[in-house]
């Protein structure tokens, strides 16, 4: 159905009907949320396809739906109900929803997009003027629907063929249940909280590459952006400047007040390694590191023991993929193992060096990059674990080549920085996404992957989330709120 | 012979041809179908994966997807119709190893860049990357 199409809606349990020409979109049915925000899900599928797939299925994770597509909506509702319970709004939110054949591979797929289909300056009780804002927060602000006349306020299309066909990323496909059980497949209720707070305002519509504003106007989102380098927002910057800005590492910050007063609540200590120890020189001091997310969580007091790097390769370096020999155990054993990343999951080094005796295993990056983590799951695991760079990697493998078989005099302590919380600047505000390795799309309007614990707004969506999107847990709604929600 | 053989450049812009209703359908929101004619028999029938590969990338892209700005009203509120070009998009991807790993990226072009190259390992979140 052409969105200019849309009828009025109703709320909740509001059935859509329109005849439109031949074989395009049928309206179907759509639900509401109750709560302070009404949120319905507009189903723009054709009959006999996406929403509306007649394919039996079996309920799944208290998703008691029996076919394809009255899952899919199931889903679909539960994200608008968790976002209609968190949000105030006397305009009801439109979201424009289909499960469509999008692009995919045998081995990829664009699960989906959304984001917000209109946005509006100078509206009715706009609190800044000459700024846009998406439909429905410019409709929450406004009292008011100030959406063209039915057009959805969110647009969302999902991949109707994931994991359905084999040139399709064949295999697991979404996870339909609600329970946040989805093991190794995609839960696409995570998926669709994420997407939805980008089309509820999580996201600037400023250029990132180029940093040029639509029609010369700041988004929102540009009065809380912060250069914290140069201690100014995207609203202060020139265009250069915002592009600039955009891809220096921890170089943006969010500094809303209400984001910035929640953070200590949700981030936890950040990780790190210190080095000293006689020999340690030049090497000596606090590094970045990234988590495991196996093994014990890092804690203080901290890890602490003498750096011994495993060398098992022709050139020096150390993988650690086969049981360490006995040379490498008596260098590791009641030490911290130093191994290089590459040829086999951070797991299985883990395995071998906790094996060897080791306490505590570092590994080093073997591509350029930013600090990253360790992923993979191993209950058997018992020892911390953590990633340093690879420029990290080579400063510390300097100090280490004067060594004993036993000794390097090098302290390594894997333990808590009390005084940063993960995720944020020195002056604890919590980061956005800016990777320093160019990404194309890669987007400002999330942030950075250093939170702990993960969070829903991450460029990534993580295994661990729940479906929470408020703190103790998540900084996604106090964003919002600094926007206007 | 392989397929992208057998799919000659005559047979391709009558594909773009009945294709390009498809695309720009989806763009608009709608449930697109996409067929092709089968040079040996003459038939109708879904495309191939090289062959609906080889169609999205000929077909210009539908103008819709463009911001467009909207009539100014009279209270002076100003409007833009963002399109798809503005959207975010979720792109996952299986590693050798079977592992799924997600990004979220701006823009379609973005997404299409993504499904052909995946991020670095270091973009990930360590929750996917395993090695």
């Amino acid at each position: 159905m052409k969105r200019a199409d849309l009828p009025t809606l109703r709320q909740r349990g509001a059935t859509i009907g329109a005849a439109i020409a031949a074989a395009l979109a049928l309206a179907c049915s759509a639900g509401a949320a109750q709560a302070a925000a009404t949120i319905v899900i507009v189903n723009q599928n054709a009959a006999g396809v996406g929403f509306n797939d007649p394919s039996p299925v079996t309920p799944v994770g208290g998703n008691a739906g029996t076919t394809l597509g009255q899952q899919r909506l199931n889903a679909f509702q539960r994200a608008a109900d968790i976002w209609g319970a968190t949000l105030t709004s006397s305009a009801t939110i439109r979201i424009g929803a289909s499960f469509v054949p999008l692009s995919c591979t045998a081995s990829s797929a664009v699960l989906g997009s959304a984001g917000a289909n209109e946005i509006w300056a100078d509206f009715e009780n706009a609190p800044r003027a000459g700024t846009w804002y998406p439909s429905a927060l410019a409709s929450k602000l406004a009292g008011e629907d100030v959406a063209t006349p039915g057009e959805p306020h969110i647009i969302s299309r999902f991949n109707s063929r994931l994991g359905l066909f084999p040139d399709c990323l064949p295999g697991e496909g979404f996870y339909l249940g609600l329970d946040r059980n989805a093991g190794s497949a995609i839960d696409l209720v995570t998926v669709l909280l994420h997407e939805f707070a980008h089309g509820l305002g999580f996201q600037t519509f400023t250029d990132d590459e180029t940093g040029q504003q639509i029609m010369n106007l700041p988004s929102i989102w540009d009065y809380y952006m912060l250069d914290n380098r140069r201690n100014r927002s995207w609203v202060e910057l020139t265009p250069a400047e915002r592009a600039n800005s955009a891809v220096t590492w921890r170089g943006l910050s969010w500094n809303g007040p209400i984001v910035n007063a929640a953070v200590p609540q949700v981030l936890g200590p950040a990780s790190t390694m210190t080095l000293g120890g006689a020999a340690a020189g030049a090497a000596g001091g606090v590094y970045s590191v990234g988590d495991a997310s196996f093994g014990p969580a890092l804690s203080n007091p901290p890890v602490r023991g003498q750096l011994m790097p495993v060398v098992d390769q022709a050139g020096g370096g150390g993988l650690a993929c086969q049981p360490l020999d006995a040379l490498n155990t008596t260098a590791v054993r009641g030490n911290v193992a130093l191994v290089d990343r590459g040829t086999c999951d951070f797991t299985t080094k883990a395995r071998n060096v906790q094996a060897a005796g080791a306490i505590g295993m570092v590994v080093a990056d073997n591509q350029p990059g930013d600090v990253s983590g360790l992923g993979g799951a191993d209950p058997g695991i018992a020892i911390p674990a953590v990633r340093i760079t690879q420029a990290d990697g080579a400063t510390v493998k300097a100090a280490l080549q004067r060594r004993s078989r036993t000794q390097s005099g090098v302290v390594a302590s894997l333990g808590l920085d009390t005084s940063r919380l993960a995720g944020t600047d020195a002056a604890g505000r919590i980061l956005l996404y800016t990777p320093s390795i160019y990404s194309p799309g890669s987007s400002v309007s999330h942030y950075t992957t250093e939170a702990r614990p993960n969070q829903l707004m991450e460029p990534s969506i993580n295994a661990d989330l729940s479906h929470e999107v408020t703190p103790p847990r998540d900084l996604t709604y106090p964003l919002l709120r600094d926007i206007g929600w | 012979m392989c397929r992208k053989q057998i799919l000659s450049a005559g047979a391709l812009v009558a594909l773009c041809v009945l294709a390009a209703f498809s695309l720009q359908a989806r763009a608009a929101g709608q449930e697109g179908m996409v067929v092709v004619r089968d040079q040996q028999t003459g038939k109708l029938r879904a495309p191939t994966p090289e062959e609906a590969r080889a169609l999205n990338a000929r077909t210009p892209r539908a103008a819709s997807l463009a911001p467009r700005a909207l009539a100014t009203r009279p209270d002076g509120a100003r409007g833009v119709r963002l399109g798809e070009k503005s959207m975010v998009y979720e792109v996952v991807t299986r590693a050798a190893d079977g592992k799924l790993s997600s990004q979220c990226v701006h823009g379609e072009d973005a997404a299409h860049d993504a499904l052909a190259h995946p991020a670095p390992a270091n973009h990930q979140e360590h929750d996917h990357e395993t090695r």
